[in-house]
């Protein structure tokens, strides 16, 4: 975030912090300044991609640029910012007049010109790139896909067809640590460390009178009810819907007055106390997954790492704090012991790799803390067709002949058709399938496809580059989970699904 | 090329014909608005009015995308128009806005919804969501209700007693805590904040009048308790004097204040030993102790510390005393954009926090918290509002039966598993209290200052088929029932009869349905009219609702358990709660479809509780389009 945190325009000047409130909220200050350091690239304009662009400038996305060495000659009036008295350039103007943080460049140059100097700089200075299936030609798609994977920079592909919508990321490595899971909330409830136990065992219910007793924090019920639970069940937690409902009656039979508010809330969450706090399954295969780290591994894995050597020292970490006075402080004092253990932990690694103690950020490791439990390594594919008998997958591998050359702007219906359908058949065959199996449905589409021609709708384009937007704001901010990693939507029959392939 | 030569190939000749021809009205030009407008546009709808009532705030421009930096403080309706006026060059579309409230009976009465074949809603609160709903009914007109909070979004068709209706589905409620602890108790942040805005705050600078504390409404039973909560509002009646004497000059009425509700009152609540066997004993705070700094700054991100949350504290109530003196005790609205009466509430809750033991906020948490800021952002919007109008096209269906078929209910969230989901619609809930009920128009021509009440009574019984019935004028006036016929030779101007007021007619011998009546009142040379339409009641279904309610409440449960995995809950949309941690709190909705909204006000209330969602509707403050049910 830009530090003066107001910037000015003309004469006036702007709080940013309050410009981008409503969307602080959703990714905070580290969010934000992802987006405006980040640089986006648009290759080849459509009114989708458009829409797209316009959707990451209003939130603050800095910098873009546009390659289009074609602009003035296209079809653009689906597009809002079209207008029939003024040249196509005019629409890139509207769009950086958007927002004034914006700065916006088009780059009227071919992509074949571009790969041709074979400068693998020129791509390193985007944070994603994003197109539509127009580099399917000469296999411009595959080569700035090998590039981008291997510099590990997300590609992007959005495009609408009249009523479909179609978006595919390309990725090798995303890191999240933020991935804001419905709840960060880790009560301990079914393995209490030695302090919070001391702390619970010092509660008498029994002795407790009225007013204390409806006061007690629930969450002390509910450990103290599920000790007395395992104690009568072979140490295991209520598993089905009938034990839960059986541990519900013997935390009621603990209340001792009507209507104790703590015990109503105890029972409402006694779901809790058959989560189990073992690490998830992902964290550990993440644990596996780590390598030996060096000077130019990614923080994240260095953190990963750390993670690695703090378990193995003690059995968990506290990931969160809670918020009743008497239990907070030892809640509160847990999570900071483990912290401080755990960047000790990431700065012996550092040491280890002759890498400055710098690089350490305490709010950063904070939030790897906290969301300990839920960081994420997303790990994309590069494309492969592969083929099963859904109907709407069979749309979305012909949205992606690009091995086929099927471009469906240029040619008429009938030629659309023809070609598409010829390509169909020979990826039935490729896969090993009967094209008897090609359906009246699947045909039906093809023909809408056709019928289309390629024509982007307005609102259909504008849903998509929704769509789009929305997962470059995830990858852009490293903030929750993007799609991973096609989405394939049919507007005739507002449907949608979303595979890995 | 022209802008519908692409539509006419896509859409077809016919159809593109039919939304050429359709006059639309999109209520709200916010977020959802802004894109809903442009959408429509570009579908060649061939006329559109846009109502709204909010002016442009620096806060919208990370969304709405017809509004700039030098349009702050216009009105959004208009500016809409102006924006899209300058792309929309070749003017297919005829374009009106409306700066107004929706529920505006004077502006907008129900002849003049009448005119439009479609509606879409576009709307940030509850209670307009309501009325637009309601109207649609009236008129079985179709409904495109829309909402965002954050990353998640939700459309829904409305075929007015064919589809399931906005109030199907129940929305919840705010969370009220009980007035002890926010008064005497606090344990959470939250309740810090609702004790320095909904009551602290009221206090000081708030309506001029004394509060009567009823002990029944405390929540408590112990005496002392009562007896301290008692004196300390009477003492704080004193500060309020303080205050209307204050002079800029002298600052030591502040410093009472301060010593009062930080020192005197935590003492008093620390004698009653009955409170703390428990609980962590609350720290008076001496003010002495502390180094004073009239210029400190009021940083957004970082905890203040106790000596900045004093600082700041002094520094609000000093400017909020010059301008409630200046005003002349003219009570000053909370309002969240108002830095001085957000730096009360930030630094007045964080000394209570510290006091408490509870953890502080920064200011830009609490602003969420007490502002009731509903998280927004462009990609959802244009998500949703693409939705909205894919979903209108249903409307050229040749039958209501092909539009309720071809409809899609439909959903975004951000976990991608759950990305954008849709469902068919399905049929009305046959408890609803809006749609389970017939809906007429009662004409009142020239004749509201003639007819009586018994005159309409009598046209009731005769036209509606009920045998004695009790009478509801708009929200909650009951004009009459069996043992209350006071009005019955009135005239119905007197009793409030007017345009665009609803009646209710319940059956008191209950054997029939209600139903509603909209008042239209007009007027010409002509006779004097008094028409009830005629309804064909139904009798009242024997329901075995209690029995059902337990099933569903099970069910829900169930569903609650498989929280486990993951999935039931989402974030209370209260944003509020999911700050202080508590997804807890998010599983108490047993709703499995469950719908939020941050503007619920208005819930009837049996108890004086305070209420976190904490609705501040008088200052005109921001909502946000910001409806999600989750499936």
């Amino acid at each position: 975030m830009d530090s003066s945190k107001e910037m000015a325009y003309g004469d006036n000047k702007v709080n940013k912090l309050d410009k981008y409130d409503r969307q602080l909220r959703l990714w905070a200050l580290n969010g934000q300044s992802s987006l405006e350091n980040a640089h986006i690239c648009l290759i080849n304009v459509t009114t989708t991609n458009i829409e797209l662009l316009k959707n990451l400038i209003l939130p603050g996305c800095s910098n873009f640029t546009i390659i289009d060495d074609k602009l003035l000659e296209k079809d653009l009036s689906t597009n809002f910012f079209w207008s029939e008295a003024e040249s196509n350039i005019s629409i890139v103007e509207n769009l950086k007049d958007l927002n004034p943080d914006a700065n916006v460049n088009l780059l009227e140059e071919s992509i074949q010109n571009i790969l041709n100097k074979n400068d693998i700089e020129f791509w390193e200075q985007f944070s994603v790139v994003i197109t539509d299936d127009s580099l399917i030609f000469n296999d411009y798609e595959q080569k700035i896909v090998d590039i981008l994977w291997h510099k590990n920079i997300p590609f992007i592909k959005n495009l609408s067809y009249g009523f479909y919508g179609f978006t595919k990321i390309v990725l090798r490595e995303h890191p999240i640590i933020e991935t804001h899971p419905q709840s960060l909330t880790d009560l301990r409830i079914d393995c209490p460390w030695k302090e919070l136990k001391e702390y619970i065992d010092s509660i008498n219910l029994d002795e407790a009178d009225s007013t204390e007793h409806a006061h007690i924090p629930y969450v002390i019920i509910l450990i103290k009810s599920l000790e007395i639970w395992k104690s009568e069940h072979d140490d295991k937690p209520p598993v089905d819907y009938k034990e839960k409902q059986q541990f519900k009656k013997l935390i009621e039979s603990f209340s001792k007055y009507p209507n104790e508010p703590n015990f109503a809330e105890a029972v409402q969450f006694s779901w809790r106390a058959s989560q189990s706090t073992n690490l998830p399954e992902s964290i550990n295969e993440l644990l596996n997954d780590v390598n030996d780290v060096n000077l130019t591994t990614p923080l994240f894995w260095i953190y990963v790492k750390a993670l690695k050597k703090f378990l193995k020292k003690t059995m968990d970490m506290i990931s969160d704090t809670v918020n009743y006075v008497s239990l907070q402080n030892i809640y509160r004092k847990k999570f900071e012991a483990d912290k401080r253990m755990f960047i000790d932990e990431v700065e012996k690694l550092l040491i280890s790799i002759g890498r400055s103690l710098d690089e350490v950020d305490n709010e950063l490791a904070a939030a790897f803390c906290k969301n300990s439990r839920f960081i994420l390594i997303q790990k994309g594919t590069k494309c492969k067709l592969k083929l099963d008998d859904n109907i709407i997958q069979q749309i979305n591998t012909v949205a992606n002949l690009k091995k086929h050359d099927v471009c469906l702007r240029p040619y008429s219906p009938e030629e659309n058709y023809t070609k598409l359908f010829k390509s169909l058949k020979d990826i039935f065959k490729n896969n090993g399938v009967n094209e008897e199996n090609i359906s009246d449905t699947l045909s039906s589409v093809l023909k809408e496809f056709s019928r289309s021609g390629g024509i982007e709708l307005h609102n259909i384009a504008s849903f998509m580059g929704g769509i789009g937007s929305q997962e470059v704001l995830k990858l852009v901010t490293g903030q929750y989970i993007p799609l991973d990693n096609t989405f394939v939507f049919d507007g005739i029959r507002s449907t949608s699904e979303n595979w890995k392939i | 090329m022209a802008r519908d030569s692409h539509l006419k190939k896509v859409l077809g000749v016919e159809k593109l014909g039919k939304i050429k021809k359709s006059k639309v009205l999109l209520v709200g030009s916010g977020g959802i608005g802004c894109e809903l407008l442009k959408n429509l546009i570009l579908t060649n709808y061939g006329e559109i009015h846009i109502v709204d009532l909010d002016t442009i705030d620096l806060s919208n421009l990370n969304r709405q995308f017809l509004f700039r930096q030098k349009d702050i403080k216009k009105s959004k309706s208009s500016t809409a128009i102006k924006a899209v006026e300058f792309f929309n060059n070749d003017k297919n579309t005829i374009l009106k806005s409306y700066h107004g409230s929706i529920m505006d009976t004077i502006m907008f009465p129900l002849e003049w919804f009448d005119q439009f074949d479609i509606i879409f809603n576009a709307l940030d609160n509850l209670e307009a969501r309501n009325y637009v709903n309601k109207i649609a009914l009236f008129l079985k007109r179709p409904l495109m209700e829309s909402g965002t909070t954050g990353f998640k979004g939700q459309v829904q068709p409305i075929f007015p007693y064919k589809s399931e209706c906005f109030d199907c589905i129940a929305k919840e409620t705010p969370k009220t805590f009980p007035v002890c602890t926010i008064r005497s108790t606090p344990s959470k942040p939250i309740h810090s904040i609702t004790w320095a805005k909904n009551f602290l705050f009221l206090q000081l600078f708030g309506e001029d009048v004394k509060e009567d504390l009823n002990p029944n409404d405390l929540d408590t039973d112990d005496k002392q308790e009562i007896d301290a909560l008692l004196r300390e509002n009477n003492e704080l009646w004193e500060l309020k004097a303080l205050i209307k004497e204050s002079k800029q000059d002298n600052i030591d009425y502040i410093y009472k204040i301060i010593n009062k509700i930080f020192n005197v009152d935590i003492q008093r609540l620390l004698s009653i030993d009955s409170l703390w066997t428990i609980r962590t004993k609350p720290k008076p705070l001496d003010y002495e102790n502390y180094k004073i700094d009239l210029n400190v700054q009021d940083d957004d991100q970082k905890l203040w510390n106790v000596e900045e949350n004093l600082s700041i504290l002094i520094k609000s109530i000093k400017s909020l005393s010059k301008r409630y003196v200046l005003n002349n005790f003219e009570a000053i609205p909370f309002d969240k954009d108002d830095k001085d009466t957000l730096n009360f509430v930030v630094a007045s809750s964080n000394l209570r926090s510290f006091i408490f033991n509870i953890p502080t906020k920064t200011k830009f948490d609490i602003k969420q918290i007490a502002g009731n800021i509903i998280p927004a952002v462009a990609t959802t919007n244009a998500i949703i509002a693409g939705f909205s109008c894919l979903q209108s096209l249903n409307c050229f269906e040749n039958s209501l039966q092909s539009s309720f078929d071809k409809s899609r209910l439909i959903f975004t969230s951000q976990y991608f598993d759950k990305f954008v989901s849709s469902s068919a619609l399905v049929s009305g809930n046959k408890n609803c209290k809006e749609c389970s009920i017939k809906r007429g128009i009662l004409k009142i021509k020239n004749g509201l200052d003639t007819f009586i009440l018994q005159d309409l009574i009598d046209k009731i019984r005769e036209v509606l088929k009920y045998e004695e019935v009790s009478l509801i004028l708009g929200k909650n006036k009951l004009i009459y029932d069996f043992d209350f016929d006071d009005n019955l030779s009135v005239r119905l101007v007197d009793i409030g009869f007017k345009n665009g007021e609803v009646l209710s007619i319940n059956d008191e011998d209950d054997e029939k349905e209600s139903c509603e009546l909209y008042i239209e009142v007009t007027s010409d040379n002509g006779d004097k009219v008094l028409e009830v339409p005629s309804l064909d009641i139904p009798d009242k279904e024997k329901k075995e609702v209690e029995e059902e309610e337990e099933q569903e409440e099970e069910e829900a449960e169930a569903e609650i358990d498989k929280g486990d995995d993951g999935f039931i809950v989402d974030d209370d949309g209260i944003v509020i709660l999911d700050i202080d941690d508590d997804s807890e709190e998010a599983a108490t909705g047993n709703n499995k479809r469950r719908a939020e909204d941050e503007n619920i006000g208005e819930t009837p209330q049996k108890k004086k509780k305070f209420n976190d969602s904490i609705v501040s509707d008088q200052s005109g403050e921001e909502h946000n389009e910001n409806i999600v049910v989750i499936d």
